[in-house]
């Protein structure tokens, strides 16, 4: 009956094909059936953060076709790249410019989290879930800007691995892991390399699927309510539903479509940025030459930053006591409310350490 | 009744005969002069013929272009009865017909024996090379500030002839005047060390004496020697001041019969010296040269010493009289990089150099040069100190001739190309490597020296416009543009590089012409233009080589900003596209709620 | 599903809503054309293996066969776009970089006289093992690696 009213386009054919055998009507059903709040201002930020992981693996793959993970041939490679593969320095301008915006973009959507109390009571394991994609995100950073092999690249793992070093009792031992050895070698480019394409990505899908089966189940959290009201679960799983009291939005088309609309958006920027700022690349690595200005990549920065300001154990601890709060938040966090307006402690302190850790960056950009 | 046949036979004999008897008609009384001489060694007509030497008749106007193997042609020697003598002697050693035979006027040869003009000598030698200057004329005819205009008396002489009397000076090096009238020295034998008691090893009681602060003023005499490289090799006080060693008063010590010297007269002090170092038994275990006694013997030290000046240095003034320490000991005031130091310490003295009236500022102009902060700043000891110059131990300064060797030892590639230049000469009008690069104050040479207002610049012997101003213009030219080209080059490559394009292979490129234009400056020294331009040729052609395809690298990047504009417009439509789409998503949706609210 | 019927009825009656749909249809259509296009098309280049035969960074480049590099002889070749020197003497092949540690300069093989020499201001180098032998040069050439398997030569491409 619906199905007469349809164009019998090839598309529509096949998906009945596959339909008559694999039900995928009820799957796709179970899957897009979630239904959003209207008043949920999510500005997209994890969706988009999403779409550059999808960027940076499919420029990964391709960038990991030509290049060569040994402190011989790194570097060269990398040039092949950019002079002689067709369109090598877009992939890799995309790569480069995808891993700063997936960062930024992370930490968009964890201070909207925050800022919306969408931690709270019941999706305590989807923030840890997230804040352990944030830490992998970082990870990838970290690892990535070695690979190049060249003078920035080198100096900057040294010193952010230095500050790994400065951790009190372990710090050493952990040093020596970070590095594959107590200096920086080529054990530390090809282990960087294999955890970055093989650990890391394996790491972050396996939280990734944990963190978006959550979010299906229980859907967005609603901004107005407190969680003192009972949580709502879904009642009916096919759309459309009934609206409720109050206003929803099916996640298939429209949130969906909402979604690609800021992921074009994104790809736009991310095309520019590419074009307009190519990926450069400093004189290769040289052990015995260290340029003046080593600086980790600038979401590091606020802690080197730090570290010069305050004795080293402190700049240390503090921020790994930082991190240690923010995992464990949702469990420490007493009030009921999502309301920010009744949060002003915790509001206030988050503003506070995002200043610090703005104004640190900064200064350690400029300096 | 006369036939043709007849005819035409007597026609065919008549011409026959004419023609067998034609050239005698012709030749031998006919409108070409006979020539008047044997012809042995005089096959060069021209020589004498075009000019008039000896009295020869000037050839006229229409055999202008006629060369000497036509002459014999037309013109047959005469009968050999009615001819004047034969040159008497060969042509060898003779090459100048003028010295003997004044060129005056036409008719037999004015030869007056034993009248001969002026001799060879006197006649003011070419101080300059030949090559590139085989035409005399073309400088001399007229001549200009330098170039001096050859006499009345040389009318109509041809350049070849110039030669004959005029010989190029030996460019061999001549005596170097030397500022001092040279009084030579013979090196006599080497002097006697002092003769004084031995102790044993290690008693030195001098030594335990005067270090103590019973002595106040020698104990810091004590001190130094102490630190030296000579008590080191257990060169000990007795061994210069004589006295015995092992004595424990003070008598004693000086006796007579001691070989007790005290402190030695400054006169003495070489030969002192010297009584060690200059004995090739003595050091060879040390592979030290014997040879500064001699050298200093030459020198203006040394001699002014031997006239009886005490105020020259002495071995005791550079190398100090106790604290003597080897060459290369950083705290030695003889370390290269001290000896300007230590010579400034007379030379810049005005009141000490005043009677020898030498100027005191080298120190003060060396510190500024290029050598001075090589060696004093960055202690690169590739740099030379005033000993490297003047010499160390013969220091005198070096004749205008040497100069160019001086200079040479280090900049040998420049030496080569300046000797073989015009500049290069004996004569001190030229400019040597000094006058343009300064003496002291050498500083980096740039294209300024070509034309600009410093002094030493070519301007300042030659007029702009003369054709040595000119020569200058040239060369400047020619480096100037493709010093300029060069620059173009790696601007275009900055600009690549600002737009994110990756200039590896253009900066190797470029370095090449960088090559060719480092050797085009070192090579102006040849004042050869045509040297010069094979190299900013080269430098400039690769330079706008590497231009243009920086030129390219920017073009790819705007047409990649042109691609990314095209991308992203088709991303904005793709998003009209979507948002369309949405709101009529939201329109239904309201409509679906409106359906259920109702 | 009665919605959907509804919704379908509605839009029915409207004829710009149809015009509309319509537009949007190509409009979509075109984007998710555009799209692939313009994802696939660098994506394909990028697979493609490039036309050029520069190294890709294997770590050395060959410069020569043993053919050019007689005893005694010795060539300046690009390798990475830098100059190198290799030069084959009496003691092996050696390589080093071509770059005149003075000014820059690119230097040269003498071949009569056997050494390395800068034609700028006649800097001189062994070629045993880049040391320097005179003129204004302050360090010597740096060496780098070179290899002979077979009849190949290679430079490695880093000191």
């Amino acid at each position: 009956m619906q199905t007469q009213q349809r164009q019998k386009s090839i598309i529509w054919r096949t998906w009945d094909w596959l339909d008559r055998r694999y039900d995928l009507t009820t799957l796709m059903g179970a899957m897009l059936h979630v239904e959003i709040p209207r008043s949920v201002r999510t500005y997209y930020l994890g969706g988009i953060t999403l779409f550059f992981f999808i960027v940076q693996v499919i420029t990964g793959i391709l960038l990991a076709i030509y290049y060569q993970p040994s402190p011989n041939t790194a570097y060269n490679s990398i040039l092949f790249i950019m002079n002689e593969v067709n369109f090598g320095w877009l992939i890799r301008s995309i790569h480069a410019w995808g891993a700063n915006l997936m960062v930024i973009f992370c930490a968009l959507h964890l201070l909207r989290v925050f800022f919306q109390g969408a931690y709270k009571l019941p999706r305590e394991i989807t923030w840890t879930s997230g804040f352990l994609l944030l830490a992998v995100t970082l990870g990838f950073g970290f690892t990535g800007y070695l690979l190049p092999w060249d003078q920035r690249a080198f100096w900057a793992t040294t010193v952010g691995s230095e500050i790994a070093g400065a951790v009190p009792v372990i710090g050493e031992q952990l040093l020596v892991f970070l590095r594959g050895g107590p200096q920086v070698t080529g054990r530390t480019l090809s282990r960087f390399f294999g955890v970055h394409v093989l650990v890391l990505p394996a790491a972050l899908i396996a939280l990734l699927a944990a963190h978006l089966t959550l979010i299906h189940q229980q859907g967005l959290a609603d901004p107005d309510s407190d969680i003192d009201e009972p949580v709502k679960l879904k009642e009916e799983t096919s759309p459309p539903v009934e609206p409720k009291k109050k206003r929803l939005l099916p996640f298939f088309p429209n949130y969906v479509l909402d979604e690609v609309i800021a992921w074009y958006a994104m790809l736009a920027i991310l095309v520019i940025l590419a074009s307009m700022f190519p990926a450069g690349l400093e004189e290769p690595a040289d052990p015995l030459r260290t340029p003046e200005h080593a600086k980790p990549e600038w979401y590091f920065l606020f802690l080197y930053q730090g570290l010069k300001l305050v004795p080293r154990t402190v700049g240390v601890l503090a921020p790994m006591v930082g991190a240690l709060l923010l995992f464990i938040l949702p469990f420490i966090d007493r009030n009921p409310h999502r309301n920010p307006r009744k949060r002003l402690v915790g509001i206030t302190i988050a503003f506070i350490i995002l200043i610090a850790i703005i104004v640190l960056t900064i200064w350690g950009w400029v300096s | 009744m006369k036939s043709p046949i007849i005819r035409y036979f007597l026609l065919a004999l008549v011409i026959l005969l004419a023609a067998l008897f034609a050239p005698t008609f012709t030749t031998a009384q006919g409108p070409y002069p006979p020539i008047p001489h044997t012809l042995e060694e005089r096959q060069d007509c021209l020589r004498c013929h075009q000019t008039g030497t000896a009295g020869a008749t000037i050839i006229p106007d229409n055999h202008a272009g006629i060369r000497n193997d036509v002459c014999t042609i037309c013109h047959q020697p005469a009968d050999r009865a009615a001819m004047p003598l034969p040159i008497p002697h060969t042509l060898e050693g003779f090459e100048n017909c003028v010295a003997c035979h004044p060129a005056e006027g036409e008719g037999a040869p004015a030869f007056i024996p034993g009248e001969v003009t002026t001799p060879a000598d006197d006649y003011p030698p070419i101080p300059h090379k030949l090559e590139d200057r085989e035409d005399c004329l073309e400088c001399h005819r007229e001549g200009d500030e330098l170039t001096p205009k050859i006499p009345a008396d040389h009318e109509g002489l041809t350049s070849e002839a110039c030669r004959d009397c005029h010989q190029p000076i030996d460019m061999v090096a001549q005596p170097t005047p030397t500022a001092v009238a040279v009084v030579s020295i013979p090196v006599g034998p080497i002097p006697t060390p002092i003769v004084h008691p031995q102790a044993a090893r290690g008693v030195n009681v001098c030594y335990d004496c005067h270090s103590t602060a019973q002595d106040g003023n020698l104990v810091e005499d004590a001190d130094r020697w102490h630190r030296s490289i000579h008590a080191e090799r257990e060169v000990a006080c007795a061994d210069c001041h004589g006295g015995d060693p092992a004595a424990t008063t003070k008598e004693e010590a000086k006796a007579p019969g001691t070989g007790y010297v005290g402190v030695p007269a400054r006169v003495d002090i070489p030969a002192l010296c010297a009584s060690c170092h200059a004995d090739v038994s003595s050091m060879r275990q040390y592979d030290l040269p014997t040879d500064q006694y001699a050298k200093y013997q030459e020198s203006i030290h040394g001699l002014r010493l031997a006239e009886g000046d005490e105020n020259v240095a002495t071995c005791s003034d550079c190398h100090s009289g106790h604290l003597v320490l080897k060459a290369n000991d950083p705290a030695s005031s003889v370390y290269p990089a001290t000896v300007p130091e230590t010579c400034a310490g007379c030379h810049a003295d005005e009141v000490l150099m005043e009677p020898y009236h030498i100027p005191t500022n080298q120190f003060e102009l060396y510190k500024d040069s290029v050598h001075g902060h090589a060696l004093l700043d960055e202690q690169n000891f590739r740099a030379p100190n005033c000993a490297t110059c003047h010499g160390t131990h013969g220091a005198a300064p070096p004749g205008f001739e040497e100069v160019a060797n001086v200079c040479g030892s280090c900049h040998s590639a420049t030496q080569d190309y300046y000797l073989t230049s015009v500049h290069s000469s004996a004569s001190d009008k030229t400019p040597k490597c000094i006058t343009c690069h300064g003496r002291y104050d050498v500083t980096k040479p740039s294209e300024a020296l070509f034309l600009g207002d410093e002094d030493r610049h070519c301007g300042s012997c030659h007029e702009p416009d003369s054709r040595y101003g000119q020569a200058a213009q040239e060369l400047y030219n020619a480096i100037d543009g493709a010093a300029k080209a060069y620059e173009e080059a790696e601007t275009a490559i900055q600009v690549a590089r600002n737009v994110g394009m990756l200039v590896g292979p253009m900066e190797g490129r470029l370095r090449e012409a960088n090559t060719a234009l480092i050797t085009a400056r070192a090579a102006q020294h040849t004042l050869d233009l045509d040297l010069v331009n094979e190299r900013t040729v080269t430098a400039r052609e690769i330079s706008e080589e590497v231009a243009v395809s920086a030129e390219v690298a920017v073009a790819e990047s705007v047409f990649r900003r042109q691609a990314m504009i095209i991308a992203v417009a088709v991303i904005a439509l793709t998003v009209v596209a979507l948002y369309l789409l949405k709101r009529e998503l939201d329109r239904r949706l309201e409509a679906g709620e409106a359906v259920d609210d109702g | 599903m009665e919605d959907r019927g509804q919704l379908n009825s509605n839009s029915d009656k409207q004829g710009p809503a149809m015009g509309r749909r319509r537009l949007i249809g190509y409009l979509l259509g075109f984007s998710v054309v555009a799209t692939l296009g313009g994802v696939l098309t660098p994506i394909i280049g990028y697979l493609w293996p490039p036309s050029r035969a520069a190294n890709s960074g294997s770590g050395r480049v060959e410069v020569g066969t043993t053919a050019d590099y007689p005893v005694g002889v010795g060539h300046v070749v690009p390798v990475n776009d830098q100059p190198v020197i290799v030069i084959n003497t009496n003691q092996g092949m050696r390589a080093y970089s071509a770059i005149c540690t003075h000014l820059g300069c690119v230097v040269e093989w003498d071949q009569e006289r056997q050494f390395i020499l800068c034609p700028c201001h006649d800097g001189r180098f062994n070629a045993i093992n880049g040391a320097i032998i005179s003129g204004p040069v302050p360090t010597p050439l740096p060496q780098l690696e070179v290899t002979v398997e077979g009849d190949a030569i290679y430079v490695s491409e880093q000191a």
